[in-house]
């Protein structure tokens, strides 16, 4: 396939003209012999329009990127049966055919010959008649897609079942379903000099902030690279801060995620076969905010939300902590536990340090390995792992119990922020150095190493901790807690400054 | 850069002043759950109950050990603990501190002088005077219930709070009274006592403390009367003989409350301390009185007998504390300076001679809250 691609660039730049020529013929043989050269993937229909004046035309499209049948029964039928105006020339007969025989939607002429072939490999038909140097794209997509089901890394109890899929169009349609407004803009840019890859930038015009949206897409734009594949591309060439792991893009499957947060002033991006879209900015609390919060009642969302920052200090810091306080301030655990403790790692050949690090890994590598498997071959290994590995290095005094509690409730607490696990195992791995090294003073000094780094990040300008460190009440109300939709009556201060106000109700909501 | 440098050179710094350096693995450590001195001339005799793990793992079980060794110090004495049990010892988990009585009346100060200022041991380590026993002895004993004499005595103290019969001292409260002008140290006594064949530690009596030497003894009922003018007492039970239908009965109390103050007053030139303690108490047991519990004259004629009972006791302990010259564990030369200091300088050098004949008035208002649910007592019919 990239052989392929390569002999295509080659041959492409031999093309003589940029434009089509009005013979059909000549026509024929640059897509044949230049642009779709060795393409067998590639369908020619030549046909006649009828009597009394025939012209020779043709139809070029991609096999199986069209809905044959429509092409068929409104573009191939009405030019075969139905006589063209023999007075009309050239692009005035282009448009005589557009305007009177043709009977789809979505057509345009073009005369750019490498337009044509973008437009043919996007899943477009283009018709070629001979005597016109102009040629008529009809947009008529159509291959198999995936339904739309709810997307399986971020199911909910209560809450749309709708996810986004690979195709770009349906993946718009989703969005602009859930934001009925004028308001709504939609960008379309093209990205990959092999893939082309269609990407849409989507917003709202009355909240967006100014600038916002073309530093977006200047930043889109600037990307010079062969392929797209996955809007993880994208992420990783625009980011703020790249070698840095924390994100600062957010990226989601879900169409109502991605509404909520162009309705705060964000910025969405979509890109063609992926089902994951980018949203930007970034801030660090979105990694504690789940779509479940706004759709269940605000008490039970703020304990499941206060319940995330403190799995994530547990799954950050319980390692390090663990390790500190064992081997060098003992004096500040319990009597009897410290007395289990000793005793649980009585017959452990190896360090604390060696003991954590081992353990740490030995679950990555589980995680890894029962994610990559077929789901029941996944949920034995993760059995197998967790429960007859752990027992067994305990009974081999290969591990004290105690680091397996600590494991377990690590790799739990984890899983509780999915957009942070990685980071967290870094996080993670820093501080139980420094805890090894300096004990409970290097694992504080590593974590405030980590606040600092948080606070010095930004994302599109915003700061990183904004809406964290500004302690304003009405940002404050979706960090920690999720404060009652009728007190959030403002956007957030920084992303969604040009227009703060989202709520007008000034009692709590219709109540009599 | 110039300000990496410097947040660098800072944190390097800390680091290296914060004592963290001294890494350890647990399994390495033998945790000493008790200390205690026995003597301290010609050398000092340090004792540790030290707790060791038998087994491994969940099999895992703990058992008390007792080592003791001489040195010319507290702390060549530990390093010589540490050569005996051949394992690094942990000390901060240690919960009491017991000197002999040996020590105490010599002064305790040589005794706890490297404790106090080491990092070693805790500041809140209880700290105990035994009587009629050795440290070594003590620590032998056999608890019913723990696996150590040190928790044993840690779960007493624990207790206090439903059985005050003591006055419990943390080493840093120690320190600090006697540390302090107007008040002397008391500290409570471990004792051995049988319990079948074996003898069990419990915790009775108060030493009284001149500066770091231990002066006296308070007996478990002058201790309770101490704790009682101290305010701890703010429950516990007591037997007391009261006159009722003609007759003494051994009647029960449980004390349900008690506000008690100390002051000192000056009536011209004469100093004169005084006692109110107000009691609220509930009468829990008669025996087989035969008493109308809801007679409110008979309950007032209980209640004057009460004041005057706890009035005479509080008067024998008083003269008891105030027989030992220069010790003043209720703290009366403190209240003066707090409340009267040019008074306090002009007589701070005649202290000891002004305690020993102070003039003490002693209000008691003991008053019976309850007499439990029904107000009778048990009808018995023949």
């Amino acid at each position: 396939m990239f052989f392929r691609k390569r002999k295509q660039r080659v041959d492409n730049s031999q093309i003589s003209t940029e434009h089509l020529s009005k013979s059909l013929q000549e026509n024929i043989r640059i897509f044949k012999e230049s642009l779709f050269h060795g393409d067998e993937a590639i369908v020619y229909r030549e046909f006649r329009t009828a009597a009394p004046k025939p012209r020779d035309c043709i139809i070029i499209c991609a096999e199986n990127m069209v809905t044959h049948q429509y092409i068929s029964e409104f573009v191939l039928r009405p030019m075969m049966v139905r006589s063209i105006s023999s007075k009309s020339k050239n692009e005035s007969l282009i448009r005589y055919i557009m305007e009177n025989v043709i009977q789809t939607d979505r057509i345009e002429e073009q005369g750019d010959l490498m337009t044509l072939a973008d437009a043919v490999y996007n899943g477009a038909s283009i018709i070629l008649v001979n005597g016109c140097n102009k040629a008529i794209v009809v947009e008529a997509e159509g291959w198999e897609t995936r339904s739309i089901s709810e997307p399986k890394s971020e199911q909910v109890i209560r809450g749309p079942r709708q996810g986004f899929v690979e195709e770009l169009a349906i993946n718009l349609t989703l969005v602009r379903r859930k934001l009925k407004s004028t308001s709504f803009k939609v960008k379309n840019l093209q990205v990959g000099t092999e893939s082309k890859t269609r990407v849409a930038v989507i917003y709202l015009e009355d909240v967006v902030q100014e600038g916002l949206v073309q530093n977006v897409i200047d930043k889109i734009k600037g990307i010079q690279i062969d392929g797209i594949l996955d809007s993880g591309y994208i992420e990783e060439l625009i980011k703020d801060s790249p070698n840095n792991p924390l994100p600062t893009i957010g990226n989601t499957e879900r169409p109502d995620v991605v509404a909520a947060r162009i309705l705060e002033g964000r910025v969405a991006v979509l890109v063609d076969g992926t089902p994951f879209a980018l949203t930007m900015p970034y801030l660090f609390m979105e990694a504690f905010q789940a779509n479940e919060d706004y759709f269940s009642h605000w008490i039970p969302g703020s304990f499941h939300r206060s319940l995330r920052y403190i799995c994530f200090a547990i799954t950050t810091i319980t390692p390090a902590l663990y390790l500190s306080l064992g081997s060098y301030d003992p004096q500040l655990l319990p009597t009897k536990l410290v007395l289990a403790m000793a005793a649980s790692r009585k017959l452990v050949p190896f360090p604390a340090l060696i003991e954590v690090l081992a353990m740490g890994l030995v679950f990555e590598i589980l995680r890894e390995g029962g994610l990559r498997l077929p789901q029941p071959v996944g949920e034995a290994m993760s059995i197998v792992g967790a429960i007859v590995l752990g027992d067994a290095a305990v009974r081999a005094n290969l591990v004290s119990a105690p680091m397996i509690v600590v494991v377990a409730i690590t790799a739990v607490s984890g899983f509780v922020i999915p957009d942070l696990y990685d980071t967290a195992v870094i996080a993670r791995l820093t501080l139980v150095l420094m805890a090894s090294l300096f004990g409970i003073y290097g694992m504080l000094l590593g974590i405030m190493g980590m606040v600092l780094l948080l606070a010095s990040m930004h994302s599109f300008g915003v700061p990183y901790l904004s809406s964290l460190a500004s302690f304003g009440a009405q940002n404050m109300k979706d960090t920690a807690i999720r404060a009652p939709w009728w007190s959030m009556r403002l956007r957030p201060q920084f992303i969604g400054s040009k227009n703060r106000k989202r709520l007008n109700n000034k009692d709590k909501g219709n109540q009599s | 850069m110039k300000k990496f440098a410097s947040f660098t050179v800072l944190m390097l710094i800390t680091m290296a002043f914060t004592g963290c350096w001294d890494y350890k693995e647990l399994e390495l450590l033998d945790f000493v759950y008790g200390v205690g001195v026995d003597s301290i001339d010609p050398e000092f005799t340090l004792i540790a109950e030290i707790m060791k793990s038998v087994g491994a793992g969940q099999d895992a079980d703990f058992q008390s050990v007792v080592l003791s060794t001489k040195g010319r110090s507290v702390s060549s004495s530990g390093i010589a603990l540490q050569n005996l049990a051949a394992m690094a010892l942990f000390w901060p988990h240690a919960q009491v501190f017991v000197v002999s009585e040996e020590v105490a009346r010599s002064g305790v100060l040589p005794a706890i002088e490297f404790l106090i200022r080491g990092a070693d041991l805790r500041s809140s380590v209880y700290f105990f005077v035994c009587r009629d026993c050795t440290v070594e002895e003590l620590f032998q004993s056999a608890p019913v219930f723990e696996a150590s004499v040190s928790q044993h005595l840690a779960n007493l103290v624990r207790l206090h709070e439903d059985t005050p019969i003591f006055f419990p001292q943390q080493m840093w409260e120690f320190t600090r009274t006697i540390s302090k002008q107007g008040i002397s140290a008391t500290l409570p006594t471990v004792k051995l006592v049988q319990n079948g064949d074996d003898e069990v530690a419990v915790i009775r009596g108060t030493a009284i403390f001149n500066t770091d030497y231990m002066v006296d003894w308070l007996n478990e009922e002058e201790s309770e009367i101490f704790c009682l003018i101290k305010g701890l007492k703010h429950r516990g039970r007591f037997v007391m003989d009261t006159l009722v239908d003609g007759q003494d009965i051994p009647l029960t109390y449980e004390i349900r409350g008690n506000q008690a103050k100390t002051k000192i007053d000056l009536i011209g030139q004469q100093i004169k301390g005084v006692i109110d303690i107000s009691l609220q108490l509930d009468l829990i047991e008669i025996q087989n009185a035969k008493i109308d519990l809801l007679d409110p004259q008979l309950i007032l004629f209980v209640e004057a007998q009460l004041n005057a009972a706890f009035t005479r006791r509080i008067r024998e302990l008083l003269v008891k504390l105030q027989g030992n010259k220069n010790c003043d564990p209720i703290g009366w030369g403190q209240l003066l300076k707090q409340n009267h200091k040019e008074v306090w300088r002009e007589n701070m050098s005649d202290w000891c001679c002004i305690l020993a004949d102070l003039d003490v008035e002693i209000n008691v208002e003991a008053k019976i809250t309850s007499t439990g649910v029904t107000g009778k007592s048990t009808p018995v019919r023949y």
